[in-house]
């Protein structure tokens, strides 16, 4: 139990988490105006993010997944830089710039300063992504653009409103540019309506405990969390660690064009110093990750290492220092195209857990592959557009004391939920053939990685179709021993019974006909130790579940299984394991 | 004679309405082989006759599944989709946590099996069930030892022939097991969901079988039937507890809002936050013009969620008619405690009925939120429960003042205090998920406070939420097992359409209504219901296309209005959209599903004549008084200590502490009391 020094402390211990159970209240709040008004199908499934900041415009509150909180740091700063003081009740700023802190042209983030008593003492920010951004393609995240200008349209930051009146003029020019701007104006509508909720939840607070309060627990959340932070860091041995990945793709597919993420770990006992010099220059194509969802990928897998309820804010931040040259794949510059910036998003969250995995055994496992998605569109009969975009996750890699987790989105990323196949069969011409786990496909190790996830769509009506995937030749390596998971797979399966496998690419683009089928699955995670190791009772659990082969698990696992009577046979196990 | 009973952690309460109008209420240890013994000799000491019927909130389903004992059951689907019950939509509810573990499904996937089969997404037939295969399947369950099936192939809420086919032959193959079909069970969209209420359902039909055999058995003497509280507040006999047993699996929380609605309806309260606290949960509902807010369905096994309300996949979803009940994980027994920051944390850790509170003597040494109760003198310091448990205030005093005041350098009262500030704003995040997180103002809610602990907390917390009026009715620690007594029948039956609500037919409507009519009159005729009693509210699921989740609404009566029944339901949706999220949009609504409430009277009693036998039996108390804390503002006061009926109705000023058997009434300065014609304790502030 810890021994506070009752001199030193600026906070008044009760109040702190009287006051943060109010801000995640707040919190709560505002994302549920978001989600409720929201119109497009990406907030539905939970692509959207609010928080609540403090008067010096840090993100205090929680709520919002850790990758989600830390992708606002970049974007506050830059908005408080833009217009210090001059700040009115009533104020709303708009920005989706990824050059200024934003991730992706979909992303619209809406800011609003909160006065009090005639004084702005905090701030509330969300971002929602968006169906459509203008531009070359709908949806605006494919690979295919070559410069920003291409990708839609880019909002830097401005005031949407100036003391509660609408510059109709930046209306206008966002109605001329986006595709159906109703349901866009919806969105915006619904994080203004997330923004006066806060609003008035946090003068909720401030009219019960004053500002001094709110001002000493915000202080108290942010040096919280640095202080856990920094002890975490403490108990770690300095060191140096490498890692490069490979990354398949440079965006205009081919198999052999690869592309290295260099990241380099430091830890001094103070402070993780992460350094990406050595990871390959940004790229022509739309695959590059703009610096705030780089920062936001470092923050948020290096705070796995303190407690799951110290908040993921500023505090996390100060104990990390992040290098990333300009130029280079995560720090592009204006105007390299980022509409498909996720797959390198969580390559570096990949690579920065697997770092922390060498410095620190035992602590931390793989986060886990995913965010594949499969855009359709096609032509209405009776005229028009209809699309969907149908994203899906593989699962957690293996952990230090325990498997990974199947079909899940990436540890330090929020909970989003696939479509069902009967809203999507309802809503499109298409038939949804399987959804599920691939045999013999799981990262082996002592704590096996998630194994890989199918889905298969047979289309009823012609269209084209857009895949977002990756580890299609670099597999998800194993920790400590473990081994590699299956690569992801696409084969393309034509109406009259051919298949072939796609191009290995990041993001595959095909035309297909009615009949024709699309068999996608998500790359497998790697495994946490020597699979030599693991428990053949384990083993043979999978085997019994149909999740492994008997040969595999011989070959892998060393584990002989007596598939007669499914059992482990133990002399001739022993004999395989000593035999290594 | 009616009785009830209600199955909590550790003690089943029980409350007997005696023909002679005597009220006996009791409590038993929750044993679940012996408790219907247990209630039978309670019964028979009462010397009250034999009882028309005794009515249960239930627990058994609940815990089934998540201690894992549910029956070993398979699961068949279409081909491609066995998977489903383990991935569960991949949802996941603590976004920070990388130890998370998902509990394993229900059904492991060597006793998952596929076949080949297809409806498409219009109904339409794509390929035939494949009948040879199908009973392979069905034999290879039966071989592996399964006591259950259950069916969801995909679409089959469109076109349940499949399903049914493939019924025909479980019945023939396998006529000794469990059957259910999802097209029966839950004939709704979406896969998932579908199948685990399914298979929920299925797996729990063998245990609570045994269960209510057992129990009938054991009460056989002392009454003519069994009836069973339901997830949706409404009663059902124990034989469609079989059939339905995932319809019970919130009965006991049920109960107790069931009851805060039928106060705020006979007292006319208007709309009314419930508030029930007990040892390790506080759990919140809004009551809106006498009716408790309902879901579609809800979760089990998953645990209460902190993060965020909004947030699911914990555990097995489970899609029958709820309460929309809001729950977390604070109660009596919630530990305080000192976080490496130095900053006060209560809860979730529980200290739990056993070895619960310090202050219980029972070997717990973490101070918990009744700790703090205790040394405050909000508790009585020497014993509760009619001086049947003991407390040990000095034992209570020192936890905290050597696990947190000495560490933190603050003074005990202080700190006692702070923990109940701290349990408070928790639980103040239940009460505003289901208020102003839902857009109500609960300022102008009065708040109805029960369970053990909640009438100890509902001041501070009505302050905090800015509320004006509390009640605390007759027997609020016992208030679930009151509410099994005042429910009716309720039967809930839904029909899929999937339809554009412009292409809805009326002829073809009212022929869905008819049939719904009928499956829910012969399920009231099977509970022995005359079918003059039953009455019936006409319910649609409407959506614009394009939107995942579906909004309940009363029906239109089609017979009063010439407006095309498109129009009409266009029309309903749309005002209800537009009041529920600021907008309408110029896109299709769709008729999701009908859904049919068959409600009819289970002779339930009243609070006004219940009130008037309380007052009957009341003891007169000695007057006496203690010191309690009140916080910097107020301190330490000397506050007298009355009971229930030493209240006038013409109010008494706080503070005040009341004290009855099963809780402690906690009126702090700033707040008057009073007692009104259903013996409610009314506090009110300025």
């Amino acid at each position: 139990m810890a021994q506070v020094e009752t001199e030193q402390r600026k906070f008044d211990p009760i109040l702190v988490e009287v006051i943060k159970n109010g801000l995640a209240s707040v919190n709560e709040e505002m994302a549920i105006a978001v989600h409720r008004t929201g119109r497009s199908a990406m907030v539905k499934v939970g692509d959207f993010a609010t928080v609540v900041c403090d008067r010096q415009g840090r993100v205090v509150g929680e709520g919002a997944a850790p990758f989600q909180s830390a992708i606002f740091m970049l974007t506050l700063e830059n908005i408080l830089k833009q217009f210090g003081d001059d700040f009115k009740p009533g104020d709303i700023v708009i920005s989706n710039d990824p050059y200024t802190g934003m991730g992706h042209l979909p992303d619209v983030s809406i800011f609003a300063p909160v006065f009090w008593k005639g004084r702005r003492v905090a701030h509330t920010i969300s971002y929602s992504h968006h169906m459509d951004i203008g531009g070359r393609f709908a949806g605006g995240f494919s690979s295919q653009p070559r410069s920003s200008y291409e990708e839609g349209l880019r909002i830097p930051i401005m005031k949407l409103y100036e003391a509660g009146v609408r510059n109709e003029r930046v209306v206008d020019i966002i109605r001329a540019n986006v595709r159906a701007p109703e349901e866009w104006l919806g969105d915006i509508e619904a994080k203004i309506a997330g923004a006066r909720r806060g609003d008035q939840a946090i003068h909720a607070i401030l009219d019960k405990y004053g500002v001094d309060a709110f001002d000493s627990t915000c202080d108290y959340l942010v040096d919280n969390a640095e202080r856990a932070m920094r002890a975490a860091i403490r108990a770690i041995p300095p060191g140096v660690y490498v890692k490069e990945d490979l990354f398949e793709d440079e965006g205009y597919g081919g198999v052999g064009k690869l592309v290295p993420v260099r990241i380099k770990l430091t830890l001094d006992g103070e402070t993780a110093t992460v350094d990406f010099t050595g990871t390959a220059p940004q790229s022509q194509a739309a695959i590059n990750l703009p610096l705030s969802s780089t920062l936001a990928s470092v923050y948020s897998s290096i705070k796995c290492l303190v407690s799951p309820d110290v908040l993921t804010n500023v505090g996390i931040a100060r104990a990390i220092k992040v290098i990333v040259p300009e130029g280079c794949l995560c720090n592009p510059q204006h105007p390299a195209a980022v509409g498909g910036r996720t797959a390198l998003l969580f390559r570096v969250i990949d690579t920065v857990f697997r770092l922390i995995g060498e410095a620190v055994p035992g602590k931390v496992g793989i986060p886990g592959e995913g965010g594949d998605m499969l855009h359709y569109s096609t032509e209405r009969p009776g005229g028009g557009h209809s699309s969907f975009a149908d994203l899906y996750f593989g699962g957690w890699g293996g952990r230090p004391t325990k498997d990974g987790i199947d079909a899940v989105a990436p540890m330090t990323f929020g909970s989003y939920g696939s479509v069902p196949a009967e809203v999507l069969e309802r809503e499109y011409p298409v038939v949804v053939e399987g959804f599920g786990l691939v045999t013999d496909t799981e990262g082996p190790g002592k704590f096996r990685g998630a194994m890989g996830m199918y889905k298969q769509w047979r289309f009823l009506a012609p269209g084209n179709v857009t895949i977002r995937t990756n580890r299609l030749t670099t597999a998800s390596a194993g920790l400590h021993g473990g081994s590699p998971g299956a690569l992801s797979l696409n084969v393309f399966k034509s109406a009259n019974g051919t298949e072939r496998e796609m191009d290995r690419q990041t993001i595959i683009h095909a035309h297909v006909e009615a009949g024709d089928a699309i068999y996608h699955r998500v790359a497998a995670s790697g495994g946490y130790g020597d699979p030599a190791t693991r428990e053949p009772l384990l083993v043979l659990q999978d085997f019994e579940d149909g999740k492994l082969s008997a040969e595999r698990a011989r070959e892998v696992y060393k584990v002989a299984i007596d598939v007669a009577s499914r059992a482990v046979d133990w002399k001739r196990t022993a004999a395989l394991r000593t035999a290594m | 004679m009616r009785l009830s009973f209600d199955i909590g952690g550790t003690f089943t309460d029980i409350i007997l309405f005696a023909d002679d109008g005597r009220i006996i209420t009791d409590k038993v240890l929750s044993l679940h082989d012996r408790v219907g013994k247990d209630v039978a000799a309670v019964a028979q000491s009462a010397n009250a006759g034999r009882a028309e019927s005794f009515i249960h909130a239930t627990t058994i389903g609940s815990n089934a599944v998540i201690e894992g004992t549910v029956a070993q059951t398979g699961f068949i689907t279409t081909r491609g989709f066995r998977d489903e019950l383990d991935t569960r939509g991949q949802r996941r509810p603590n976004i920070y946590d990388v130890n998370w573990e998902r509990p394993p499904p229900l059904v492991p996937r060597p006793l998952r099996l596929e076949v080949t089969e297809r409806i498409l997404g219009n109904g339409s037939i794509s390929k035939p069930l494949d009948i040879t295969e199908a009973e392979a399947c069905v034999r290879m369950l039966v071989e592996r030892g399964v006591k259950a099936i259950a069916v969801c192939l995909i679409n089959s809420y469109l076109n349940p022939v499949h399903e049914k086919e493939l019924g025909a032959l479980i019945r023939r193959v396998a006529p000794g097991l469990v059957l259910c079909l999802s097209s029966d069970v839950d004939p709704q969209m979406k896969e998932y969901e579908r199948a685990s209420t399914t298979v929920v359902n299925a797996s729990l039909v063998p245990v609570i079988d045994s269960y209510l055999t057992r129990i009938e058995r054991d009460i056989a003497s002392e009454c003519d039937r069994l009836l069973i509280m339901q997830s949706n507040g409404g009663l059902m006999s124990a034989q469609t507890a079989r059939e339905r047993p995932a319809f019970t699996i919130e009965s006991g929380p049920a109960a107790g809002v069931l009851a805060a609605a039928r106060l705020a309806r006979e007292g006319k309260l208007g709309d009314v936050l419930s508030f029930d606290m007990g040892g390790t949960t506080a759990k919140g509902c809004l009551i809106e013009g006498g009716l408790p807010l309902e879901k579609p369905g809800s979760e089990i096994g998953g645990g209460a969620n902190t993060t965020s309300h909004r947030l699911s996949g914990a555990g097995h979803a489970v899609r029958v008619p709820s309460l929309d009940i809001v729950e977390a994980g604070a109660g009596g027994g919630s530990i305080a405690w000192l976080d490496e920051g130095g900053a006060l944390r209560v809860g979730p850790r529980s200290a739990g009925a056993d070895p619960g509170p310090v202050c219980y003597g029972r070997g717990g040494k973490e101070p918990t939120v009744t700790d703090a109760n205790v040394v405050l003198g909000y508790m009585n310091p020497s014993s509760i429960a009619d001086a049947k448990l003991r407390i040990d205030r000095d034992a209570a005093y020192e936890a905290i003042n050597t696990k947190l005041a000495k560490p933190l350098g603050i003074d005990v009262m202080q700190v006692a205090y702070g923990i109940t500030q701290v349990a408070n704003s928790a639980m103040t995040r239940v009460l505003k998920a289901v208020s102003t997180e839902r857009g109500r103002d609960p300022r102008g809610c009065a708040m109805v406070a029960f369970g053990g602990s909640g009438p100890v907390h509902a001041a501070a917390l009505a302050e905090s939420m800015d509320m004006k009026t509390i009640v605390v009715p007759i027997y609020p620690g016992l208030f679930s097992a009151l509410g099994l007594l005042l429910a009716d029948y309720r039967h809930d039956h839904i029909s899929s359409m999937a339809t554009r609500a412009k292409a809805a037919d009326k002829a073809n409507l009212q022929q869905r209504w008819r049939e719904l009519e009928a499956t829910a009159m012969a399920r009231m005729q099977s509970d022995g219901i005359p079918t003059s009693a039953v009455r019936f509210e006409r319910y649609a699921d409407l959506k614009y296309g394009y939107q995942m989740e579906e909004m309940t609404l009363p029906f239109p009566d089609l017979e009063k209005s010439a407006q095309p029944v498109g129009e009409l339901l266009t029309g309903v949706f749309t005002r209800a959209h537009q009041q529920a999220y600021g907008y309408v949009q110029d896109a299709e609504v769709e008729l999701v599903s009908l859904r049919l409430r068959a409600l009819a009277s289970a002779g339930a009693a009243n609070f006004s004549e219940t009130a008037a036998r309380v007052a009957k039996d009341h003891r007169v108390r000695a007057q006496a008084s203690r010191e309690a804390y009140f916080g910097p503002v107020h301190g330490k006061v000397t506050v007298a200590v009355c009971g229930r009926f030493d209240i006038p109705a013409s109010g008494r000023a706080g503070p005040l502490i009341i004290e009855e058997p099963d809780t402690t009434i906690v009126v702090p300065p700033g707040w008057t009391v009073s007692r009104d014609a259903l013996a409610s304790l009314i506090l009110s502030r300025a």
